[in-house]
């Protein structure tokens, strides 16, 4: 669409955009703080009331967004690349619930482990896409019968997590409205090592980018290229897997962000090409989820709604317009 | 060169091709033909390495392509599946991942690659459409920029499969003429054929298969004139000396 002007002025557009909200991430809530007021506290001595809100708040509150929404973001670009799907999205087949699944057993029957839950919402999610694929590679799927193993998939794992939560009512106290999926009363240490994980899944994702956009040509192509393509498209949906274990393990399960973003990304690259889009996509995950975040805070303020609540107003109507829209292109073909 | 020594091979547990064998010159373009389910696109599938013979040899340039590494093999055969959407990638981006196999990690081209490309698109005729994104364009195009991605990956052998599909008459001729013209590149040219016309009056050579068995290998004057077809396809080959074609009946 707009291939003309290059990527980097994309880039650096998007990344303004992501910089502006993070400013008004920390500026607004249920009370507004404004940048000079904040500069004038930081310059003087001692921890003002206003900064300790911005340091142990809003600061970790805004991070957490920023990590959350370009994992999923970049993981759902990665699992849309792998299944050719523009449907498939981290919620949509299943892989948050997965996360969110062993997060829950983790909290459950190793309480101390909090370390450990990134790690476990992993595995979950990797069961998650890996039987998904599997399916979807048994029955020769098309998109729709993807996207409805997804959903298939997705139910049963919310109600084991439902079953868990049942039999373990404390489980969940820490973690605010995890169904839902949100980051209010994230503090910095609980984003660790999480942070870790989207670092390296999304710095794993920048690395197979090439790799990712020749299997996406299919996979006799890819391996008639010389590709090793289970390795490759197993790494990939490792590397996804990763990033949506990591952000469902402190932000629960928000979805749609994975659907949306990677949607917009390749309307603002001009091109499916994930050497470009993939970039896009972690800035414009973590802009897209701050603002949301931001709106969650200030709509009914002084409530607050739960962050998912925001992404599901935002995101069901685009998923809702995809599917009449691909049913519509699908027609005139 | 492109050998087939007694090959067998299918999917999983289910045989498609049984002891077949076959020698594809350099130089020239043979046709495969056969009925539908008679095992031509498995039998690409086999030469291009990506299933696995339960028995006999895929010799690429004398050496068996199971066992050549498969990034080193994708620099002697390459393969084109059927045409299918190719999503919003640019012309040359998608020629350019036919450098596939020659790049090292990271993935970053040499001037070596790009030099590549651009003859590569220019022999296919796309280089004034360089810039243009694959699904503005049409299906004789788009076929043109595929060939051309296969051209850049510059292999000894190039394995079609059913390059004329979903094409216009107009696109299928200007693709046919642009897969004789490889053969001036002393390629090895072997391409899944449903069209028997064209199939006829481009190829060196026709590969007749039936239940996954090949019935004739020869040349197209050769092939019209034994009773191969009729068994296949039920049809009788008749040439046309004011056209200068081949044209099918069907056999009594």
């Amino acid at each position: 669409m707009e291939k003309s002007r290059p990527l980097i002025v994309k880039v650096l557009v998007c990344s303004g955009i992501l910089l502006v909200s993070v400013l008004l991430g920390i500026c607004a809530g249920s009370a507004w703080i404004s940048p000079q007021k904040l500069l004038a506290d930081v310059l003087a001595d001692g921890l003002s009331p206003d900064e300790r809100i911005v340091l142990y708040i809003r600061l970790p509150r805004v991070l957490a967004a920023i990590l959350a929404g370009s994992a999923l973001a970049v993981s759902g670009a990665i699992i849309q690349s792998v299944l050719g799907n523009p449907l498939a999205a981290p919620n949509i087949i299943g892989v948050n619930s997965g996360a969110g699944l062993f997060t829950v057993l983790c909290t459950a029957f190793f309480p101390s482990a909090v370390r450990l839950i990134p790690a476990a919402a992993f595995w979950g999610a990797l069961a998650a896409v890996l039987s998904v694929y599997g399916i979807a590679r048994k029955t020769g799927a098309s998109r729709m019968t993807i996207v409805l193993t997804g959903v298939g998939i997705s139910s049963l794992l919310n109600a084991a997590i439902d079953t868990i939560t049942t039999l373990y009512p404390d489980v969940l106290a820490g973690i605010s409205s995890f169904k839902t999926g949100g980051v209010s009363g994230v503090n910095i240490s609980s984003l660790f090592p999480a942070w870790i994980f989207i670092i390296a899944g999304i710095t794993a994702a920048f690395m197979l980018s090439h790799d990712l956009d020749v299997l996406a040509l299919g996979e006799n192509t890819a391996g008639s290229l010389g590709m090793n393509v289970g390795a490759i498209r197993f790494a990939c949906l490792a590397a996804a897997a990763v990033l949506a274990g990591a952000a469902v393990s402190f932000s629960g399960l928000i979805g749609f962000v994975g659907l949306v973003v990677p949607h917009i990304s390749r309307k603002i690259a001009g091109s499916s090409e994930n050497t470009a889009v993939l970039p896009l996509c972690a800035i414009i995950g973590g802009a897209f989820l701050t603002i949301c975040d931001i709106l969650a805070r200030t709509l009914f303020s002084p409530y607050e709604m739960p962050l998912g609540i925001v992404v599901s107003y935002i995101g069901v109507p685009f998923f809702l317009w995809l599917l009449i829209r691909k049913k519509e292109a699908r027609h005139n073909a | 060169m492109l050998e087939l020594k007694n090959v067998s091979g299918g999917y999983g547990k289910r045989t498609v091709i049984s002891d077949l064998s076959a020698i594809f010159p350099k130089g020239e373009l043979t046709s495969v033909i056969g009925p539908n389910g008679c095992g031509k696109s498995t039998l690409l599938m086999l030469c291009a390495g990506l299933i696995s013979c339960t028995s006999g040899a895929v010799l690429v340039g004398g050496k068996d392509i199971l066992a050549i590494p498969r990034n080193d093999a994708a620099k002697q055969i390459s393969y084109l599946e059927q045409m299918k959407n190719p999503g919003s990638i640019s012309v040359r981006t998608l020629v350019s991942h036919g450098r596939f196999p020659y790049l090292g990690y990271p993935r970053r081209y040499t001037d070596l690659d790009r030099a590549k490309v651009e003859e590569a698109m220019s022999m296919a005729g796309v280089a004034d459409i360089s810039d243009r994104m694959m699904n503005e364009l049409s299906g004789g195009q788009q076929q043109r920029v595929r060939i051309a991605m296969v051209l850049a990956q510059d292999t000894d052998v190039i394995l079609l499969d059913e390059p004329l599909t979903y094409l216009d008459v107009r696109y299928k001729l200007e693709v046919m003429e642009l897969i004789a013209k490889l053969r001036s590149l002393g390629k090895t040219v072997v391409a899944v054929m449903h069209d028997l016309e064209l199939a006829f009056a481009y190829s060196d050579k026709i590969a007749v298969m039936e239940n996954g068995r090949l019935t004739a290998f020869d040349s197209p004057e050769n092939i019209a004139l034994g009773d191969t077809l009729k068994s296949a396809f039920g049809v009788n080959a008749e040439y046309c000396e004011y056209a200068g074609r081949y044209f099918f009946k069907r056999a009594e």
